[in-house]
């Protein structure tokens, strides 16, 4: 087997074009399946040397852009993506193990396309698009346009997944609200996108603290300044064990709820349920204009169970997932 | 392909093929280099090979290793390494001498010349066990015991390494990937005579069983403590949530992670206030001024003590920076001088993030440090 490191973009793009190439992020998927004969490649292209790969910045309009070859610990380190993106932090913190972290990456999770791919459901709900690159240029697609099937995804030849580009939840909801998350930002973003962590004291012991309170809980809600609006983002995977376990059902839930308690908009997507990631808009219906509550969420995981239509295989039931899938709901009256 | 790296301190070149998996270019270098090569390793370059500071720069003959593709796909390759491993196992004696354990291994054989043809290029190889996994007694090279191969698939941890000071798996890297890079085994990290507090705490603690899980867990821990000094038993457990144990139950496990925590943070928050008290006899002008002592805010309660704490976790910091900066390993023990101790001790700390040992240190023991941090500047004071 041949294994080319190109260094940037025109040396990926030659090397992509050797016969029988295929492109190695992290590693965690593609050379288990190789080793098992599950796959072909004669060719291996690192992308773990690529700058254009890596990153996290601001985009316009408040949206962030992830490098599709962030290690999931680094995403999960960094201070953007803790204060911005909490929804896609819980998923990181639960997705395979600390050694799998350090080398899996977010554009190996996305490529891999699996029907339980952890970050997935979180970057549905938040509209994400992925950024695409290849010899003759770059283009964009929304995430959910992108994953055809399992293991399936728009990917051209020669083609990679450079970036996700993600608005966080909060943007636009409330010029208060926004105000506040800023002034905790401050001592982050004073040590800029481009220093690296810890270049001030203050963004150091931010970090930790970020980091104390995410592993603790997997979903947040977001108070607004001097107001009862709030944004509540969720994230809960049911696996075999907590750490390493391919999903049995997972929910990524992302609600706007007024200052009266009535939610304005609800999203809602389910990994393991479906040979893709599964949206339900009968249930977000049934959640939007209701006041959030045990009541709304119960009649919502009926109409769930009654729409889902997920398989049974090794790690569970068709039975047991559908009703996982309404259960995980029920959790948001605790929020 | 070519490769550089250093391998628990030592420089290691080889020629292989990019696209072998690391675990197996680690294990074969471990064990004294290319049993193809006809390299009989000195006595020297065995069990204690892995010591940190052993220089010798190892050059694998070339061969069929050699080769950028090794793609021919010879289907008894895996077998027949892992009939080599068995061989060498089987001959070493229970107390064997490093000579003549490596004796069978080493012995050129037409069928152990191509080991640059096992690895990812073999189809079929995915069940643990009798496939040169080392589940079926063949990994106990008394050379090697630092990196076992358990799961292949990512699973069980048991073939962690730290490379550049992060927890990976190096059955889930090719070779290629290792270039450049700092590798550290659990073996890098102490020596029976001069263990890691890790590795003490793990023997004291009754924390292995069979141990095959073991180098992995420790080098799960010393990832774990690099990032975090002072975790819970949750962050322990969470940490080592990648690593398999069949024998232990964890508790144990846990335990031993949690003393070695308490005494990395001891032994640190010790030689700090030996360099506090050090500079301060030194500079006893700056004492009282309010010198800066960086970006903390100075504590509400005597000034003294509250001095005295932001000026170690500075110069803590200092270290901690220099000694994470890399490649060089002179920076890192300059560095980690600056943090205070000898260099022994110092490489520890810097494995071990000074930098994070102390803010942690200084928030969770504020009473003790002060404490500690009193007397030596009322010795200053009167220095002065």
């Amino acid at each position: 087997m041949n294994v080319l490191s190109p260094r940037d973009l025109p040396e990926l793009f030659a090397a992509l074009a050797e016969p029988g190439a295929r492109a190695l992020a992290g590693g965690t998927d593609l050379l288990v399946r190789l080793r098992s004969g599950r796959d072909n490649a004669q060719t291996l292209v690192r992308l773990d040397g690529l700058d254009a790969l890596r990153g996290v910045a601001q985009g316009p309009g408040g949206s962030l852009r992830l490098g599709a070859g962030m290690t999931h610990a680094e995403l999960l380190a960094h201070p953007l993506v803790l204060a911005r993106l909490p929804l896609l932090a819980a998923a990181l913190a639960d997705l395979g193990s600390p050694p799998i972290r350090n080398m899996g990456t977010l554009g190996g999770n996305l490529c891999t396309a699996s029907p339980a791919g952890d970050c997935l459901p979180p970057l549905m709900t938040l509209g994400a698009e992925v950024e695409l690159v290849s010899a003759s240029g770059a283009r964009r697609l929304p995430l959910a346009d992108f994953i055809t099937g399992p293991g399936r995804t728009r990917l051209a030849p020669g083609e990679v997944l450079a970036a996700v580009h993600a608005l966080p939840a909060e943007t636009g909801l409330d010029a208060g609200l926004d105000a506040g998350l800023d002034a905790g930002l401050d001592a982050d973003q004073n040590a800029g996108p481009g220093a690296k962590p810890g270049a001030g004291a203050g963004a150091e012991a931010k970090l930790d603290a970020d980091h104390g309170a995410k592993t603790s809980a997997k979903g947040s809600a977001q108070p607004g300044a001097n107001t009862g609006a709030r944004v509540i983002q969720h994230f809960e995977k049911v696996g075999r064990r907590s750490a390493l376990a391919v999903a049995v059902v997972s929910l990524a839930a992302l609600l706007r709820v007024g200052k009266n308690g009535v939610v304005e908009e609800a999203r809602l997507a389910w990994g393991s349920v479906a040979p893709v990631v599964w949206r339900c808009p009968e249930a977000e219906a049934a959640l939007t204009g209701r006041k959030l509550g045990l009541t709304a969420l119960k009649q919502a995981a009926a109409v769930v169970r009654e729409q889902v239509r997920p398989i049974g295989d090794v790690r569970a039931s068709a039975d047991y997932r559908r009703e996982v899938a309404g259960n995980l709901l029920l959790r948001l009256a605790m929020l | 392909m070519k490769l550089s790296f250093t391998l628990n301190g030592r420089a290691v070149r080889l020629d292989v093929a990019p696209g072998r998996r690391a675990i197996d270019v680690l294990r074969e270098d471990l064990r004294g280099g290319n049993v193809g090569s006809g390299d009989l390793p000195g006595e020297a370059d065995a069990a204690g090979s892995t010591a940190i500071g052993h220089a010798a720069t190892q050059t694998l003959g070339a061969g069929p290793c050699s080769a950028q593709k090794a793609g021919s796909g010879a289907p008894a390759a895996t077998a027949s390494i892992a009939a080599a491993q068995r061989a060498d196992a089987s001959t070493t004696p229970a107390t064997g001498t490093p000579a003549s354990a490596h004796a069978a291994p080493c012995a050129p054989t037409p069928e152990t010349s191509a080991p640059g043809q096992a690895g990812l290029d073999e189809p079929g190889q995915d069940a643990p066990g009798m496939d040169g996994s080392g589940l079926d007694g063949s990994d106990m090279d008394e050379r090697a015991l630092d990196v076992k191969e358990g799961c292949g698939t990512g699973e069980c941890g048991a073939c962690s390494i730290l490379v550049d000071g992060v927890q990976k798996l190096s059955c889930l890297m090719l070779a290629a990937q290792l270039h450049g890079r700092k590798i550290v085994t659990a073996a890098g990290l102490g020596t029976p005579e001069a263990p890691h507090p890790i590795q003490r705490a793990f023997a004291e603690h009754g924390a292995v069983q069979c141990g095959f899980c073991t180098p992995g867990m420790v080098v799960a821990a010393a990832s774990l403590l690099a990032a975090n000094p002072a975790p819970g038993r949750e962050d322990i457990r969470r940490a080592l949530s990648g690593n398999l144990c069949r024998c232990t139950g964890y508790v144990k496990i846990v335990d031993a992670v949690d003393a070695a925590a308490k005494e990395i943070r001891h032994e640190l928050r010790e030689e700090l206030c030996e360099e506090l008290s050090e500079e301060m006899r030194k500079t006893p002008a700056d004492h009282g001024r309010g010198a800066p002592a960086g970006p903390e805010p100075q504590g509400g309660g005597a000034p003294a003590e509250g001095d005295a704490n932001a000026k170690m976790r500075t110069t803590a910091r200092r270290g901690a920076k220099a000694a994470s900066a890399r490649p060089s390993d002179n920076t890192a023990a300059a560095g980690a001088k600056a943090a205070g101790g000898t260099t022994n001790k110092a490489e520890r700390a810097a494995q071990a993030g000074v930098q994070s040992v102390v803010q942690a240190d200084a928030q969770a023991d504020a009473q003790a440090g002060a404490k500690q941090a009193g007397p030596k500047t009322a010795k200053a004071e009167a220095a002065k």
